[in-house]
């Protein structure tokens, strides 16, 4: 029962994933990056993870947003005409892509995970997650926060650039 | 999972369904009455149920519009709809009892983090606002979805923390933990205990509710504001739906998180639970007390369902930018300050 779930929604999310990466709309793109949220949250929520699977469901509603006012503000509509055959960011993003083929083919391989730590109720309950986001990963949770900082200012630098221009 | 858990499962999930499905006329009724639209037409009136199957069997054979955006509004439409029965699968409408080795009660399950779950639901209502505008390529139409989605955001943000003042005083997420932990005296109810958290829920849930349907937009024929123009048939039909829908799971949100849920006023489920196995057996008598609690969630439900219509009908609307900025210079301020005050008393007394 539950692998049964469990492939339906890999497939659901592997499929909404491909559709995000080779869309040529941005905004069909956003779109799809949500559809990917929403059978993670699923997967998350058949792991024993249901506060990560809500959170997970609040943050895409929101990233749609985002990505939508991202594609309105900074990418220039004319972009698409004067597309270079090989880009940069093209390289870029197949070397990123072989990099995590190779990395995920060696976890699969021989995978370096324990067992899983949901047994108990370590994802289960709020309090146990809130206390862990603060006290275990509380690095990691402040660098994220900043790094969104950094984004939303910089996201606001280009936007104004744009504006003036 | 073992056969009979999964039946069982279904069963509750079933029942959940019929539950809302059968609130919605009470929740189209409130709406018309309060709203003054005339409580259905003609021959819903004269004929009843037929004219409901006709509308039905008319709603399914209507063709979509011929712009090729069907798949992405039919998506928009059944999001509306999964969101807002959504709301209603974590929130327990009656006491549970232990029956066929599992603590059963009218609800889907029992969930951890049920209130989180609800709001996730919720919050994949900017999502709907936004894709059923997202392929026009109109700007007008695709501004007015930003401003709507911008403006619920403000009282979504706004209902998020009033939750959080809650949250420190009941100590769990659990929306039936929460009602057994309100108990049956009054003063024991959320609305007593966190009146400023309820006060910004209700508002921010209302207005959140109201923003992706009907458009807070002043000139409500004006383009953006068009949100339903391009459903078609069955799709506008579920858009239709899932704002009743909404209407009440939300009332029955607001009953489970601050009215008490299945509480009666001013008595104990557990002595009379004692009381009834006096003189019935003993899963009768939890039967009983199931039935009675089941039917003071729906009257709480019912009541703040009637509040929150007329609340919709009757407060009148704000131009935009007013929207926006009593959501955040007001709600949001406030629910941070109740969230302050809450875990400083919380932390002074216990």
């Amino acid at each position: 029962m539950e692998s049964v779930l469990f492939y339906i929604f890999a497939v659901a999310a592997l499929i909404s994933a491909v559709a995000a990466v080779t869309r040529i709309d941005p905004l069909m793109s956003a779109l799809w990056l949500v559809g990917f949220f929403i059978p993670a949250a699923a997967l998350m929520a058949l792991l024993g993870a249901p506060v990560l699977a809500a959170l997970v469901v609040m943050v895409s509603a929101s990233v749609a947003m985002v990505m939508a006012i991202f594609v309105i503000m900074l990418i220039d509509p004319k972009m698409r005409q004067r597309q270079r055959l090989v880009r940069f960011g093209k390289i870029l993003g197949v070397a990123a892509s072989g990099y995590l083929a190779i990395v995920m083919a060696i976890a699969v391989a021989a995978p370096p995970f324990t067992a899983s730590p949901s047994s108990g109720d370590y994802f289960e309950s709020p309090a146990t997650l809130g206390r862990v986001v603060i006290s275990r990963y509380a690095l990691p949770f402040e660098l994220v926060g900043i790094m969104l900082l950094t984004a939303a200012v910089a996201a606001v630098i280009i936007g104004r650039r744009e504006a003036s221009s | 999972m073992e056969s009979h858990e999964i039946v069982l499962a279904v069963l509750r999930a079933a029942a959940i369904l019929m539950l809302v499905m059968g609130m919605l006329p009470v929740a189209a009724r409130l709406e018309c009455r309060f709203r003054s639209l005339g409580g259905g037409a003609f021959g819903r009136r004269r004929l009843g149920p037929v004219q409901m199957a006709a509308d039905v069997v008319k709603l399914l054979s209507k063709r979509e519009d011929g712009s090729g955006r069907g798949a992405a509004l039919a998506f928009a439409s059944a999001l509306a709809f999964v969101a807002s029965v959504g709301v209603a699968a974590s929130i327990p409408f009656s006491p549970g009892m232990r029956a066929w080795g599992t603590n059963l009660s009218i609800s889907v399950c029992d969930m951890r983090s049920g209130l989180l779950f609800t709001l996730a639901m919720i919050s994949l209502w900017t999502l709907f606002a936004f894709v059923s505008r997202l392929r026009i390529y109109d700007k007008r139409s695709f501004i007015g979805a930003l401003g709507l989605t911008s403006t619920y955001f403000s009282y979504f943000l706004a209902m998020l923390l009033s939750v959080a003042g809650l949250l420190i005083v009941s100590g769990t997420m659990d929306l039936g933990e929460m009602v057994a932990d309100q108990g049956g005296a009054i003063w024991r109810w959320n609305l007593v205990r966190q009146p400023a958290a309820f006060v910004i829920f209700v508002i921010s849930l209302c207005s959140a509710a109201r923003a992706p349907f009907a458009s807070e937009s002043c000139a409500v024929d004006d383009d953006a504001s068009a949100e339903r123009t391009p459903f078609a048939g069955i799709s506008a039909a579920l858009c239709a739906l899932s704002g009743r829908v909404l209407l009440f799971a939300g009332a029955a949100l607001i009953a489970a998180a601050f009215l008490g849920g299945w509480q009666i006023p001013f008595l104990s489920y557990g002595e009379g639970v004692t009381w009834f196995a006096g003189w019935m057996p003993g899963w009768a008598g939890f039967a009983v007390a199931m039935a009675l609690g089941f039917a003071a969630m729906m009257t709480k439900t019912v009541l703040v369902m009637a509040l929150c219509a007329w609340a919709m009908a009757n407060v009148p609307r704000l131009r935009e930018d007013q929207f926006s900025s009593m959501g955040w210079k007001v709600l949001l301020p406030l629910a941070m300050v109740n969230a302050v005050i809450t875990a400083y008393i919380v932390l002074r007394i216990g």
